[in-house]
């Protein structure tokens, strides 16, 4: 009987982004960022616009480096990584974009942004054999009668088309791991569902983890179901859980205000009717300008002075994966 | 198992291509300079291609009939050799347009390819190539041209392409600015994680986006190489052949122009000239109104 | 007996049509829409991308672009001092009065709204003079901070800045703020909220909610977020394929929505409160708004289709006893009869 618990497909610990300025301290975008994915995983990532998870996105990517901590990628860590080790991972980790409009090559047509990498990567040159495969993978992503999209330019298709052939560019590569980077932000509402939906396909299919990152937390519920949810802010994760603990007992003031956000004030659609809980001030604060303490004291309605001004919380334990980085938190675990 | 024969690679490039011409022919077709400027072009090419069959030139001087008025039998006179000037005038552009497409044709590929490699390699090679493009722009062409004939026998192919290679600077820089702003797009950000090589970024995903970038350039580069020949033949530095050039170069300098029968001699070059190179500019502009990438999408 | 309509409505889209002249042909963008907004009321305009909701709005300001041609149809509204114009055949110089003074627009990606060389508070002032000169310097600026400040804006800073200085939320109520500032009788609002994140967005909704409230405009708002659309709407219109398939009180729309369109909308968005075996996307995608066939264009994608759902296109008609209409053969919940 194998008790050990099989590796962590990505394992992110302390990992840091920092830039440097002329002339002035650096700005720290992330901070104290501490996850790990297993393989055929989802872990979402939810966040305001600005709290740094596309950083986050992109540094798991391969795109952006980090500048503290570890980033270990099957037991190996990626900025370590050269020459044909970097290449295996390059493939292993795909990004899908969140502007459709833009992450097609415009001059191609869709039969060619599915073959490139297919034929650079699989060294198949005969024509038949590539069609056949990316009918399999136009197959994969919904996009059928295949015939009808081949040679199609990206103008001639829709949004939601688009990321699919992204979706299918993507596959061509075999990734272990997909970034999703709020792909469904830039499709209309009655169509993310099913392009989810694909997603998860995929993932039954092949396997695939994916870090899902949104703003949008009934989306992130709907395709992380049953899996981990991570709130950010400002650069540091705030809180964790499984979906279902995170939105029935939220444990962070943030993730509170975004729950009533997101339930809002109506009754009509949601059905369920919540107590408001909103944050004090409306904007976030620079990243060149992080708050002491815990940087939601400004904004946090029930801060306590001297306290949450000062101390910067750790991520403290609940039970079952579920952890939230609050002093209030703390007291009641006493 | 293909559901259908058609082999699909060569079917995105023949749709490609399909599509290019499409895209030219609505340009010209709906700007009415454009179309007036194809026309012209066109005549001007149909001109010198049957010019041989049907306007041989003189090779012949014949004494008694220098420098005569425009007559039934010449309709624009003829020069200090007795040569009839119209057949000269038909035959004299097909030198200046082959010329400059070969110009044009060099110097369009090497600005796209050392604009395009500067842009996405970056670094020294990059600052290194943006400097020398500097220091290239500012030299004269013209008296840098009048001094390699100095040293150098200069046929008009030969010059067609030191021409060509010398205007890589002005096409690089426009050509790396446009790569520079492609290079921030999503599609390429998706290129690098599939680990595609740099020329084939190069070649087959930003250069497919600037093709009506090099169209409108080509028919700028075609205009420049006009002028520099025609100053060079004009200065009578190259060797003299058949052209509208040297025909102004022998009007000057065989004192034609002081004998109003064969004013003629002069304008009637100038005018073509003028002509070719307006029909070029027109076509340009069509062009780039469908082309610029300020207005595409 | 029927009481009589005390107040006409505010604003009426009668019978309009609206088509681009495209390479292919003649795309019929909107088809024969009908849309009422009284004094005060806040209507959504919801459907996919595509189906016409911002041709629509961006007809009322005349703002179409010279593709788009105007087939027939009026846009009726009623000015202040009682008078009824059509604005489609009002001369510029008039449309330009109404303009920002009786109807605002706030349009879809409102970050290039703005004029990026130029200071905010120049923008402000430029709005106000291109229309009342009666006003100085100082009481302009002192209302923009004004109007700044209930947005919950800082107005000292945002004023004094540039547009690329301030964040999307920020331009978008600063937006908002601009659209008052000849406190308009109607607002037109095209996706207010895409592109923000969630608290953001609850708070620009409780703003406008407020600002109405205090401010007393009427509104129309473009969106495919059906989330939105439950809190800050009395009046939901249901557009696809160019033409108005469902007109209801919000209430009633989400509790017993009509349309089979509009039933597939509301069942295709997950929510919190939900779970996710509940889900359904509608299958196919919108008909070609070109080549338009007979009968009705949701037909295709029709889980309740009928026979004579293909050969006749269904009229949009008011349900007895209340103020619901919509275009179907064979209606969602027609049991309820209570609308």
């Amino acid at each position: 009987m194998n008790g050990k618990k099989m590796a962590d497909l990505i394992k992110l610990t302390s990992l840091g982004k920092s830039f440097s300025q002329k002339n002035r301290p650096p700005i720290t975008i992330l901070r104290d960022i501490n996850l790990t994915i297993g393989k055929s995983e989802t872990l979402c990532v939810l966040g305001e616009s600005g709290c740094g998870k596309t950083t986050l996105g992109k540094i798991i990517a391969g795109l952006s480096s980090y500048t503290s901590g570890s980033y270990s990628f099957n037991d190996k860590e990626v900025g370590m990584l050269k020459g044909k080790a970097w290449r295996e991972f390059r493939k292993s980790v795909q990004l899908i974009h969140q502007n459709p409009y833009d992450s097609l090559n415009p001059a191609l047509m869709t039969f060619d942004i599915i073959a490139n990498p297919i034929k650079r990567h699989e060294k198949i040159t005969k024509i038949a054999d590539l069609y056949e495969r990316v009918s399999q993978l136009l197959e994969l992503v919904g996009l059928t009668p295949v015939e009808d999209f081949v040679d199609k330019y990206p103008n001639a298709l829709s949004g939601g088309q688009r990321q699919r052939v992204s979706i299918a560019r993507v596959l061509t590569m075999n990734p272990k791991a997909i970034v999703v980077d709020e792909a469904t932000s830039m499709i209309d509402t009655s169509l993310r569902v099913s392009l989810l939906r694909t997603l998860r396909d995929i993932q039954k299919k092949m396997g695939v983890s994916y870090f899902f990152i949104t703003h949008d937390l009934a989306l992130g519920k709907f395709f992380a179901s049953g899996q981990k949810v991570m709130i950010m802010y400002l650069g540091r994760i705030v809180e964790e859980a499984f979906t279902n603990d995170l939105v029935e007992s939220p444990a962070h003031p943030y993730t509170r205000a975004v729950i009533s956000a997101a339930v809002g004030s109506s009754d009509i659609l949601e059905r369920t009717i919540i107590e408001k809980y909103t944050l004090h001030g409306t904007d976030i604060p620079s990243f060149s300008r992080i708050p002491s303490g815990c940087p939601l004291h400004p904004r946090c309605p029930e801060m306590m002075p001297g306290e949450c001004d000062r101390i910067l919380p750790d991520l403290y334990d609940l039970g079952n994966g579920h952890r939230a980085a609050c002093l209030l938190v703390k007291k009641e675990k006493i | 198992m293909a559901t259908k024969d058609v082999p699909y690679v060569t079917l995105s490039q023949s749709t490609r291509l399909k599509k290019l011409f499409e895209q030219i022919r609505y340009a010209i077709l709906n700007n009415k300079a454009g179309l007036f400027g194809f026309v012209l072009l066109s005549l001007i090419v149909v001109m010198s291609v049957i010019a041989p069959v049907v306007f041989p030139l003189d090779t012949v001087s014949d004494p008694s009939k220098i420098l005569q008025a425009p007559s039934s039998e010449h309709i624009l006179g003829t020069d200090h050799l007795g040569r009839d000037i119209w057949k000269q005038i038909a035959n004299g552009g097909r030198e200046l347009l082959m010329l400059s497409l070969v110009t044009a044709s060099i110097g369009v590929f090497l600005g796209l390819a050392l604009g395009a490699f500067s842009a996405v390699i970056g670094g020294i090679f990059d600052s290194v190539m943006v400097f020398l493009a500097d220091v290239w722009l500012s030299i004269p062409r013209l008296p840098l041209l009048v001094v390699f004939s100095g040293f150098f026998r200069l046929d008009s192919l030969t010059l067609a392409i030191i021409l060509g290679i010398l205007s890589w600077a002005g096409l690089y820089r426009t050509i790396r600015s446009e790569v520079l702003s492609l290079k921030q797009r999503d599609f390429i950000e998706a290129a690098t994680m599939q680990d595609l090589s740099t020329s084939h970024i190069v070649f087959r995903e930003i250069s497919p986006n600037l093709i009506g970038f090099i169209a409108v350039n080509f028919t700028l580069l075609m205009r420049a190489a006009i002028y520099a020949q025609v100053g060079l033949f004009f200065l009578g530095i190259l060797p003299l052949e058949q052209n509208w050039g040297v025909m102004i170069n022998q009007a000057w300098t065989q004192g034609v122009i002081y004998n109003p029968n064969s004013i003629l001699f002069i304008l009637a070059p100038t005018i073509m000239i003028s002509i070719l190179i307006i029909s070029l500019v027109w076509v340009g502009k069509a062009l780039e109104d469908v082309f610029n990438p300020a207005l595409r999408n | 007996m029927e009481a009589a309509q005390t107040t006409l409505p505010n604003f009426q889209i009668q019978d309009l049509s609206i088509a681009y002249s495209t390479k292919r042909g003649m795309l019929k963008a909107v088809s024969n829409a009908f849309v009422t907004i009284a004094d005060g009321e806040s209507v959504a305009l919801i459907g996919e991308s595509g189906c016409g909701k911002t041709t629509l709005a961006t007809s009322i300001v005349g703002a179409l672009p010279l593709a788009a041609e105007v087939i027939h149809g009026k846009l009726l509204y009623k000015k202040q001092d009682g008078k009824v114009v059509d604005l489609l055949r009002l001369k510029k110089k008039e449309m330009r009065l109404l303009l920002w003074q009786d109807i605002a627009m706030v349009f879809q990606a409102s970050q290039s709204s703005f004029n990026p060389v130029k200071k905010v508070k120049t923008q402000f002032l430029d709005a106000v003079r291109a229309h009342d000169r009666s006003q100085s310097k100082k009481q302009i600026l002192q209302r923009s901070a004004e109007l700044l400040e209930t947005v919950m804006l800082d107005s000292e800073k945002v004023l004094n800045a540039f547009p690329h200085e301030l964040s999307g939320g920020m331009k978008q109520r600063a937006l908002i703020a601009l659209s008052l500032i000849l406190n308009p009788r109607l607002i037109i609002l095209d996706e207010p909220t895409t592109a923000l994140d969630l608290i953001t967005q609850a708070k620009i909704l409780e703003l406008l909610n407020d600002l109405k409230m205090k401010f007393g405009f009427s509104l129309l708002f473009i969106t495919h977020d059906l989330g939105i659309v439950s809190e800050l709407s009395n009046t939901v219109v249901t557009m696809y394929a160019g033409r108005v398939v469902e007109n209801s009180p919000t209430s009633d729309f989400f509790e017993t929505p009509r349309h089979p369109y509009s039933n597939g909308l509301i069942n295709a968005i997950p929510r919190l409160s939900m779970d996710s075996s509940n889900i359904y996307s509608i299958p196919g995608s919108t008909p070609d708004m070109i080549d338009i066939k007979d009968g009705c264009p949701f037909e295709p994608r029709c889980y309740r289709r009928l026979d004579q759902c293909k050969k006749f296109m269904p009229p949009l008609e008011k349900l007895e006893g209340s103020n619901r209409s919509f275009a179907c053969w064979n209606p969602v919940n027609e049991w309820k009869k209570n609308g």
